[in-house]
């Protein structure tokens, strides 16, 4: 006969059981306690149920100018100012640099051919505006060395947000059972 | 090209990587198609929004893109495309919540992306009259709600697992928790979903 302490102990495995990421003898286990305890079997079923549920959810796309779209925001993004950092160490590269790279006739071809590049067909990538467009991401390698302290604070942000979850943390653990009996 | 085309299909992750760190933009693009659709979906289902999809599934492949020297070998692609995605998402969140704060003498708070929103907050009663419930809103609506009641942190773990099809182990990594921490949050994710969801589970 099955017990409430069983009941918690065994509702506490449900979630994995239905995943069938239970060890084989907690496998065991919790089949032998579902055959006899009509509470737990109908927990299980309803789990189980509920992960179908999302499973079975239609998937959405992107839109079909996804691809147009991230383009222009990458050519944008490469042609916008860089903070003190970026302008001081462009300066270092010189000013011939400087000068194509900010000479403004020179930025609707830029983001047309980033965006050519990025949502053409490969052999773009060996014709000669490909190539202009790749020389000019890698010599944007200060941005990406920029975006790296970025990266590291939105590190920082998702651990500052589970410190602000403290509160809901106390339900981290295998919640109440109580409340999958309590059907 | 074709021939060109079906090889760089079958290229690994780890290759496409590589070439991405060479600003190899084929690689880049090849990244974006194989994962836009996974990662748009993860958004959508967060934020119940297809405009916020949109926009933050752009984001996360601009941060990519400039983030593609700092990748770390310890994380898979995926895992370190729904991080950028995750943590967006939070930023997102926080943003709303604070407009919100600023207009609350003015509107109602909405229910749903609320970080603090707790799952036992404004659910309507779907037990009272399933049938028109039924009527009214189908089922892929009522998923989506009673998604969005949950608190972000529990939706992210159960959508990664059981819409995008992660492993716990994979979930871990992509959150950067303990997978005992994964394991809880599917399961009070699921058992909160099934309260809610109970007349569509017979
Ligand atoms: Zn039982």
């Amino acid at each position: 006969m099955a017990t409430i302490r069983d009941c918690k102990k065994i509702q506490g495995l449900l979630s994995e059981y239905v995943d069938g990421a239970l060890p084989t003898d907690q496998t065991w286990e919790v089949d032998l306690h579902i055959a006899s305890c009509a509470v737990c079997a109908q927990a299980a079923q309803e789990l189980s149920r509920t992960a179908n549920l999302l499973r079975e959810l239609p998937k959405w796309e992107p839109s079909v100018n996804f691809e147009a779209i991230l383009a222009k925001r990458l050519a944008d993004d490469a042609l916008k100012p860089r903070p003190e950092t970026w302008f001081s160490s462009l300066a270092d590269i010189g000013g011939r640099f400087t000068k194509w790279w900010t000479l403004p006739s020179l930025r609707p071809a830029l983001a047309v051919g980033i965006a050519a590049v990025v949502i053409g067909p490969f052999a773009l990538i060996l014709s000669r505006p490909a190539n202009l467009n790749v020389s000019t991401i890698e010599g944007n390698r200060n941005p990406i060395t920029r975006v790296t302290p970025k990266a590291a604070s939105d590190t920082t942000s998702l651990d500052q947000l589970l410190r602000e979850h403290s509160a809901y943390s106390s339900s981290e653990t295998l919640g109440d059972p109580a409340a999958l009996v309590s059907l | 090209m074709t021939f060109a085309r079906s090889l760089n299909l079958t290229q690994s992750d780890t290759a496409l990587i590589s070439r991405c760190q060479k600003a190899d933009i084929a690689a880049f693009n090849e990244i974006v198609g194989r994962y836009k659709g996974r990662i748009y979906n993860y958004l959508y289902r967060m934020t119940g929004n297809a405009e916020d999809a949109e926009d933050l599934t752009q984001e996360t492949f601009v941060r990519m893109y400039t983030g593609i020297a700092s990748f770390r070998a310890d994380a898979t692609l995926s895992t370190w495309l729904f991080r950028i995605a995750g943590n967006l998402c939070v930023d997102s969140f926080r943003r709303n919540k604070k407009a919100r704060e600023l207009t609350r003498s003015l509107d109602a708070p909405l229910p749903g992306d609320d970080e603090n929103h707790f799952v036992t907050q404004d659910i309507p009663d779907m037990s009272q009259a399933p049938e028109t419930v039924f009527a009214r809103k189908e089922l892929a609506g009522q998923i989506q709600q009673a998604l969005q009641k949950l608190p972000p942190k529990l939706r992210s773990s159960v959508v990664l697992h059981d819409i995008e099809g992660l492993a716990y182990e994979e979930i871990a990594i992509a959150e950067g928790i303990p997978l005992g921490t994964v394991k809880s949050r599917i399961f009070n994710a699921r058992v909160a979903l099934r309260d809610h969801l109970k007349p569509y589970l017979q």
